[in-house]
């Protein structure tokens, strides 16, 4: 359910959301998350597909372009009508690609004419009140399912593949890198970067003495106070919790 | 056939399509099955003798009532059905209101009854073949709804099933109070709701098969 239905879904549910990611920049972002400067980490993590949304205005202009091209179909303009079943079949042809496993691509164009089949000989079931682009969807996943159940088509997955299924779940791993980040803040300028660098990337003492100039003593001194102070910084939260 | 001849064909056959056109095909196919259904109450069963008497009793307004309001509930649900994404949740709710309500006419009747005429009132006269004929008379009334909702577009055909079978079992126990000449209140809270229910029943496991398009 993503892409083309998922913006949908988005489009009709949440306005707001659309809206606020039109600004074009991460600046919301940063914002709900509370951080002041977005940390380097921040690039590198991919965001769930449904917030990924580059074209929602482009989907707005789709919704009441088609809705437009529909009210006057169903009132009997063939010119729009035509525009609108050329439209339609492009977005469908692309749906049903985009869900169709490699075997079945050649079934796309099908799928296509008997879609466009359905909206016309059941043009009167779409109500002006509502997205036109949901009403065309739910018509498509009808003859995608059923195109499905013809053929007796079950989604396979050989067993050594079968973790591909599952989305990771990287909520946990989030919170702690914010947890991590935030409790850096509490050890000295100098010592932070040296631990970030030994702890949490994994480089050497040695490589992070060579790179620094410091000597290995001094570096794992600083790093150990910049621990040290961490602990005493943890410690003095949780008993602030305990009070 | 190409996707564009497809387009050009369908785009000469385009002719305006009335905002009603929905609800004139709901009323067109229940309106037929009506008829044959009250053609087969007519034939098979007979108008009830008393029934210009019966029309000044609370008991027969009772069952019209109820039956009119789950028939309504019942028609209204095939027609959302019939559109895409449709839902019949506010009119189970209604039904399930209608259905509240004459369970608590048929339990202040109970309770004003002495205990051992409970059976009777429950029984009746007629109690084997109430649901029974509420089910058979329902059929031509089924098959209309059928017929409304293949034409249209349902996408969850189990639910629009459902809405077919309670709309046809509820106007077909409408057009049955006009034969049954029974009138305690738990034996129509009963075996009249079993009737439509049975119906439900059928259209739900009928729809998923008969209504593919």
């Amino acid at each position: 359910m993503l892409g083309y239905s998922s913006h949908i879904r988005l489009f009709a549910s949440h306005p707001d959301l659309v809206t606020r990611s039109r600004i074009g920049d991460d600046s919301w972002w940063n914002s709900t998350l509370a951080i002041d400067a977005p940390p380097a980490w921040l690039s590198s993590v991919t965001f769930p597909p449904i917030l990924r949304i580059r074209n929602e205005s482009e989907v707005h202009s789709v919704e009441a372009r088609l809705k437009e091209l529909m009210l006057a179909s169903l009132a009997g303009d063939a010119r729009s009508y035509g525009i609108l079943l050329n439209d339609v079949a492009r977005h469908l042809r692309h749906y049903f690609l985009r869900r169709l496993a490699d075997a079945h691509k050649g079934d796309a164009d099908d799928l296509v004419q008997e879609t466009l089949m359905a909206l016309h000989t059941r043009r009167a079931t779409y109500e002006s009140d509502r997205p036109f682009t949901a009403w065309l969807h739910a018509i498509a996943r009808y003859k995608l399912i059923d195109h499905f159940r013809r053929n007796r088509i079950r989604a396979t997955v050989p067993l050594d593949q079968v973790e591909d299924l599952f989305a990771a779940d990287s909520t946990d791993t989030m919170a702690d890198r914010m947890d991590v980040e935030r409790l850096l803040q509490s050890a000295p300028e100098k010592t932070r970067d040296l631990i970030y660098r030994t702890r949490i990337e994994g480089q050497s003492i040695a490589e992070v003495a060579q790179s620094t100039g410091l000597s290995e003593t001094s570096v794992k001194v600083s790093i150990h106070r910049g621990i040290k102070a961490i602990a005493a910084k943890l410690r003095g939260s949780a008993a602030n919790d305990d009070k | 056939m190409t996707t564009n001849d497809l387009i050009a064909r369908l785009t000469g056959e385009l002719k305006p399509v009335s905002r009603t056109a929905v609800i004139q095909r709901v009323a067109t196919g229940l309106g037929i099955g009506l008829a044959g259904s009250t053609v087969l109450m007519l034939a098979l069963l007979g108008l009830r003798p008393d029934l210009s008497t019966a029309a000044t009793t609370m008991p027969f307004w009772v069952k019209f009532a109820y039956t009119l309001a789950l028939a309504i509930a019942g028609a209204w649900a095939v027609k959302r059905m019939a559109h895409p994404l449709g839902s019949i949740r506010v009119n189970l709710a209604l039904m399930a209101g209608a259905i509240a309500v004459i369970g608590f006419l048929a339990f202040a009747q109970l309770a004003m009854t002495p205990r051992d005429q409970y059976m009777d009132m429950i029984r009746g006269q007629t109690i084997k073949v109430c649901a029974f004929n509420i089910v058979m008379l329902s059929l031509p009334l089924l098959i209309g709804a059928l017929w409304v909702l293949r034409g249209l577009a349902p996408t969850r055909l189990t639910v629009a099933g459902t809405a077919a079978g309670l709309a046809s079992g509820a106007i077909s126990a409408f057009v049955y109070a006009f034969h049954c000449n029974e009138s305690t209140m738990p034996f129509i809270a009963i075996w009249y709701t079993l009737g439509v229910l049975c119906t439900g029943l059928i259209g739900a496991i009928v729809g998923r098969f008969a209504l593919r398009w």
